[in-house]
């Protein structure tokens, strides 16, 4: 097929709204009588509710409404387990925890509202480690114990892959707490009409799931439910649950107005979910060539107060911890501990970049145990086609050894680094990291449909349940609807993301959404295709298979000027009293894993990618400056080129920012740097110059050839960064994020600089 | 109070927007018990709403054209208006001329937004221990003129500060000009500044060093660091140390650490006491390094 | 507290109102004016999706008194441009996909417009330097610096 639209940069279809200033997000939208609703949340991090007095609050003058648990019909909810509360009952499990929520005439006076109601509480013992919680006297955050899940894979021999090795190396590491921080806070309006049904404009990345358990709480079929997504200011997985939805609805509900909802920034970073911080052990059996025998892996996720996403990213991360290696024997034991943290959930990665910091440290310390080069040790053990996964899958389409030469070829990993340091106290390093990424969610069936209508005049209207988070879904389905009728890209009209009109899609989470909900649209585009090829092959009076679509042309191949327009096309079907309506829903084929061995397919493919990272070292003050990154990213087919290589430069972006400054700072369950002052992500004085490549390694599965990939964009870039840093100075960092205090910590524990360990000519 | 820092709307208060010095002063000497004097507004608007302060008024004195000025006065100091924004003075020809150690703070202060309507006066009557204006000001030896109804007076920068964020400025006092005065021409400049990352960032430490070498000595040397103790503070005990001493890495050690004795850093959510200490070391003896190889003679 | 009549400009338009002294200027132009471009993302000065121009001028307006606003030049993102004129900056900003989720975007080009207007060749330098108090999560900056330096040399052409 003549791919003219796709693989080519076409601008964003959504960009001259917003540049504008005139795309509205949820903050933007605004009703008659509209109330504001805020929450009040819990003091402490762990505590039973004696009582909650709202007599003051509901005193004062301009308060409407104020809810607490005895208002929510269905006071639970949660992605998998629902063990979350709306409003908490009897019992807070972090601070954060909802307890009741205030709507009135103005924010103003609904944030003063919050102050007046008075809660008594018992405090209860409370737990913040992990580790801690394992233990048997350990307070207890939910009655069935703090071990919320135990994941396991099992390949293979690691004890007599151990004895057949030639060196043992052992390594652990610590991740932080992160935050998404998009720059639109959470944020909401919900109105309800006389017939008692619900809308809600509230920016979510799977509006499908959000409205059934949005029904579900509210007591309300779904029929009565509507979500429809306002432009959304970004998503990395603080949008992938509920959040502000259950209040606003039931605020309107009671009160019969509309009802909006703006999450503070410091709510933001107290209540939003977060990224769970890991302590993993990593025990590798090597031989001395540099062949990976035998991994041994433990990791222990702090799942915080509630499950979340935590059973699904802890699975993902046993999935992905030994890394994008072929390892005959692997031992993964992976544990979610509760404690009364905040909530962790779904962040850009979901689980990878943990466990591939881990490891990918872990590797440079391998290779400098063999005196190996680090890159040499990865290419001499890279995962190629045909090579099986640790859960015994079969891969396909690997791009990983493509990705390390092109990033090795375009970094100069071979040459000398850069110029002198500009003094002694200044030393400049390299690292790189290796990773591997997969498609679409773990385990479970995620389907995604596809609407597809044809209009009279050859126009193409394509409805779809995925949404625009900002990361340019909107014009990459576009792009492949466009592709699929041969048509110019501004023929297509795309819906997206109204639960009244829009097919089922899970979501626009993991990395799914080229890749699944495009394959929806191509089957959906097939059957419109279909009834549309079946009329003018009549017509014509030839076959059905000896017609093509080509630029808006539907003709026999070969003979371009035996054919009609889609319009013709469309219009000849209308008198025959046949409407060209197209439908069509894909899912990734994948299956659960055994949960003794974790053998299984869990995913439908997977994307690869090598970065590597330049630094530069204070090494007196523990400051790191990132000079310079590439990014080498099997994508599969790149819909949309520049687009791609956004997504490659924000993951980086990210990367940078976990590898070094970001860190949510708990004291005792209390967040103290719930802004942005004091949790610093990447500004663009610390941003690196990125140089991105896109390798296309085709997937068969996949719409066009395309893969799901912007994740992986930043699973890898901290390891560069630490693996840099110890190059650089010989310090092993061994915690994210890198902060100076840290890097000097680590500097004086570092052994003797003649230790073997790789480092280039270091000036 | 929330338990966690939170911001709330702005406690409702009276504006009022003199139309030259002598009517803010006015203003001051009857409100300034219950009122605030409000520049450009950073500082003070997150204070107010986080409702760490509670002003009943608020008196404007941005827009007061005998405020806003930079100028050399008639003794040769460099004269400069409270009210002038920290992007004036970054753009400014004679600052850099005759002060380069305070443009050079001035020029990594916060970002452009901040800069834009940001005072120098508003920044040292905010008295943050963290002030990077003020330590180029401590170093250059400058001094304050206040001004009140009944009274004016000078009183030089060492004096003002008196503890975090409280200076010795009386109720109906305006802070109106920063008068610093003309330098050795073979003096050499130092400002480093050591936030938690490159970009802008608050210091967790930073350091000012102003000083002249004469036969391989040093002479006149005065060092201030900010972040470190309850106001930004001379380092007196390395000033006395290294006078008259020669140009050397071992005097410049041993100054440094004489310089831990004058400090008194805490650890908080952004850097602790252990690691704010280690980093001063290095900030004096770079600084005095850096300065040492800008002096002339 | 008594309010204060204040008269401004706003994207070329003479406003007067009558204002509270506890409002700042983002809430005035949002909620007052309905100028919804301008945007709310921490409300303490630290990400810059409040900026606007004053007096040409980037600031952030969450940090800005709306009584100060009294005598001054506002310019929002909706002064910029419009549909078939767009600034030089909004054209770049889409022909070189420096934006993505469009939430610091309106920031993002008047720091850039504040910094073109004084600058007209700026270095990358000069570029990150004007942007740094803008915060932005999605793109990575790469895409905005090369769109920035883009709309200045064509904005030199003109």
């Amino acid at each position: 097929m003549n791919q003219s639209i796709v693989g080519k940069y076409v601008p964003r279809v959504d960009a001259l709204d917003k540049v504008l200033g005139r795309a509205k997000y949820a903050d933007d939208i605004w009703f008659e009588g509209m109330l504001y609703a805020k929450v009040l949340r819990s003091k402490h991090p762990h505590a039973r509710i004696l009582k909650v007095d709202t007599s003051k609050a509901v005193q004062l003058e301009g308060v409407v409404a104020i809810l607490t648990a005895r208002d929510v019909p269905v006071n639970t909810f949660g992605i998998q387990t629902k063990d979350q509360v709306v409003l908490a009952e009897d019992r807070v499990r972090y601070m954060g925890d909802p307890v009741a929520v205030v709507a009135a005439e103005t924010e103003e006076i609904a944030d003063e509202a919050t102050e007046l109601i008075d809660v008594q509480y018992e405090i209860l013992p409370s737990v913040f480690d992990q580790r801690e919680a394992l233990k048997q006297d350990a307070p207890k955050v939910h009655a069935r114990g703090n071990l919320a899940a135990h994941r396991k894979i099992r390949k293979g021999n690691v004890e007599d892959g151990f004895a057949e090795s030639d060196e043992i190396v052992e390594d652990t590491f610590s991740t932080q707490k992160s935050e998404h921080c998009h720059i639109e806070p959470h944020a909401g309006v919900a109105v309800v009409d006389s017939l008692g049904k619900v809308t809600v404009w509230a920016g979510s990345s799977l509006p499908n799931v959000a409205q059934a358990e949005l029904a579900r709480v509210l007591g309300l079929p779904m029929s009565k439910v509507r979500i429809v997504q306002p432009e959304i200011g970004g998503n990395f997985g603080g949008r992938n649950e509920i959040s502000i939805e259950p209040y606003i609805c039931l605020i309107a509900m009671k009160t019969k107005r509309p009802v909006k909802l703006v999450r503070t920034r410091e709510e933001e970073f107290i209540a939003s979910t977060i990224r769970h911080s890991y302590f993993l052990r990593y025990k590798t059996g090597v031989k001395k060539d540099g062949t990976l025998i035998a991994r041994e892996i433990e990791i222990i996720s702090d799942a915080g107060a509630y499950s979340s996403y935590g059973e699904s990213s802890l699975t993902k991360s046993c999935i992905l911890a030994a890394g994008p290696y072929r390892i005959p024997n692997v031992k993964v034991d992976g544990y979610l501990v509760f404690t009364n943290n905040p909530v962790g959930g779904a962040m850009r990665g979901f689980g990878a970049p943990q466990v591939h910091v881990a490891e990918e440290t872990h590797m440079d310390n391998i290779a400098s145990r063999l005196s190996i080069d680090p890159l040499e040790l990865r290419v001499k053990n890279a995962l190629k086609n045909g090579d099986t996964t640790v859960t015994g899958q079969v891969l396909h389409s690997v791009g990983l050894t493509e990705t390390i030469e092109r990033a090795s070829e375009a970094f100069g990993w071979h040459k000398h680094l850069g110029e002198k340091a500009v003094r002694e106290s200044k030393v400049r390093g390299k690292g790189v990291s290796c990773a591997i990424y997969p498609i679409g969610l773990t385990e479970k069936p995620n389907p995604s449909g596809a609407f597809v209508k044809c209009n009279m005049d050859g126009t193409i209207n394509v409805i779809v349940g995925a949404v625009e988070v900002g990361q340019g879904s909107k014009t990459a389905l576009s792009q492949i609807a466009a592709e699929e009728f041969g048509v110019e890209l501004d023929k297509v009209n795309l819906t997206t993301g109204d639960t009244d009109v829009s097919p089922y899609d899970f979501g626009c989470v993991a990395s799914r959404t080229t890749y699944t909900t495009g394959k929806a649209i191509q089957i959906a585009a097939n059957s419109a295709r279909s009834i549309l090829f079946n009329t003018v092959a009549q017509e014509l009076a030839v076959s059905p298979d000896a017609l093509e679509m080509k630029n808006g042309k539907i003709c026999v191949k070969g003979s371009p000027s035996k054919g009609v327009s889609i319009a013709e096309a469309v219009q000849l079907c209308y008198r025959r009293g046949m409407l060209v309506l197209g439908s069509g829903y894909f899912n990734p084929p994948n299956n659960l894993l055994d949960p003794e061995t974790g053998r299984g397919s869990p995913y439908p493919s997977y994307v690869y990618a090598t970065q590597m990272a330049e630094v530069e070292v204070d090494v007196e003050c523990g400051l790191v400056k990132v000079l310079r990154i590439v990014a080498a990213h099997d994508t599969g087919r790149a819909i949309n080129p520049v687009l791609v290589k956004g997504q490659i430069f924000g993951g980086a972006a990210l990367g940078v920012g976990e590898a070094l400054t970001e860190s949510l700072v708990i004291e005792e369950g209390r967040t103290c740097n719930p802004n942005f002052f004091d949790y610093l992500i990447t500004s663009i004085e610390d941003m690196p110059d990125v140089e991105a490549i896109i390798v296309e390694e085709l997937e068969p599965t996949g719409p066009l050839g395309a893969k799901g990939f912007a994740e992986a964009t930043n699973v890898p870039t901290a390891a560069a960064i630490i693996n840099a840093i110890c190059d650089a100075t010989g310090a092993k960092i061994r915690t994210l994020p890198a902060n100076p205090a840290r890097v000097l910590q680590a500097l004086k524990e570092r052994k003797a600089l003649h230790e073997n360990w790789h480092s280039l000519d270091r000036v | 109070m929330a338990y966690f820092s939170k911001l709330y709307s702005i406690t409702p208060f009276e504006y009022l927007c003199p139309r030259d010095l002598d009517e803010a002063l006015a203003l001051l000497a009857q409100y300034g018990r219950e009122g605030k004097v409000v520049a450009g507004g950073t500082d003070l608007i997150i204070q107010l709403k986080m409702r760490q302060i509670n002003p009943k008024y608020l008196i404007d004195i941005q827009g007061l054209e005998e405020l806003n000025f930079i100028k050399i006065d008639e003794r040769n100091n460099l004269a400069i208006g409270s009210a002038t924004t920290h992007r004036t003075i970054e753009q400014s020809e004679a600052v850099r001329g005759r002060a380069k150690v305070l443009s050079d703070a001035v020029y990594q202060l916060g970002t452009p937004q901040i800069r834009n309507v940001g005072t120098i006066g508003g920044n040292i009557a905010n008295a943050s221990p963290c002030s990077d204006i003020a330590l180029p000001l401590l170093v250059l030896g400058a001094s304050l003129k206040l001004k009140s109804s009944v009274r004016e007076r000078v009183v030089p920068i060492e004096d003002f500060f008196a503890q975090v964020k409280k200076t010795i400025m009386k109720e109906d006092e305006l802070l109106t000009e920063i008068i610093v005065p003309p330098q050795s021409t073979n003096a050499g400049e130092s400002f480093i500044k050591i936030g938690r990352r490159y970009g802008h960032d608050l210091s967790v430490a930073s350091i000012a060093t102003i000083l002249t070498v004469s036969g391989s000595t040093f002479q006149n040397i005065r060092i201030a660091m900010g972040s470190v103790a309850p106001t930004p503070v001379r380092l007196r005990k390395v000033e006395r140390f290294l006078e008259g001493k020669r140009l050397s890495d071992e005097n410049i050690g041993k100054a440094s650490l004489a310089g831990l004795e004058e400090i008194h850093p805490i650890s908080d959510v952004r850097a602790s006491a252990e690691y704010r200490t280690e980093i001063s070391k290095i900030l004096i003896q770079r600084s005095i390094g850096e300065a040492s190889e800008n002096a002339g003679g | 507290m008594s309010e204060k009549a204040i008269q401004f400009t706003v994207n070329g338009k003479s406003i007067q109102l009558l204002v509270k002294p506890n409002s700042t200027l983002l809430e005035i132009l949002r909620d007052e004016l309905k100028l919804t471009g301008t945007k709310k993302g921490c409300n303490r000065g630290d990400c810059g999706a409040c900026t606007v121009l004053i007096d040409g001028k980037a600031v952030n307006s969450c940090l800005f008194l709306a009584v100060k606003a009294n005598g001054k030049t506002i310019l929002t993102v909706e002064g910029l441009g419009e549909p078939g004129k767009l600034h030089p900056l909004q054209e770049a900003l889409i022909e070189y996909a420096g934006l993505q989720c469009g939430y610091c975007t309106p920031g993002i080009l008047l720091s850039a417009k504040a910094l073109l207007d004084e600058k007209p060749s700026p270095t990358e330098e000069d570029v990150r330097r004007a942007l740094a108090g803008n915060l932005c999560r999605c793109t990575g900056y790469t895409q905005i610096i090369g769109a920035v330096l883009s709309a200045a040399d064509k904005m030199r052409l003109k």
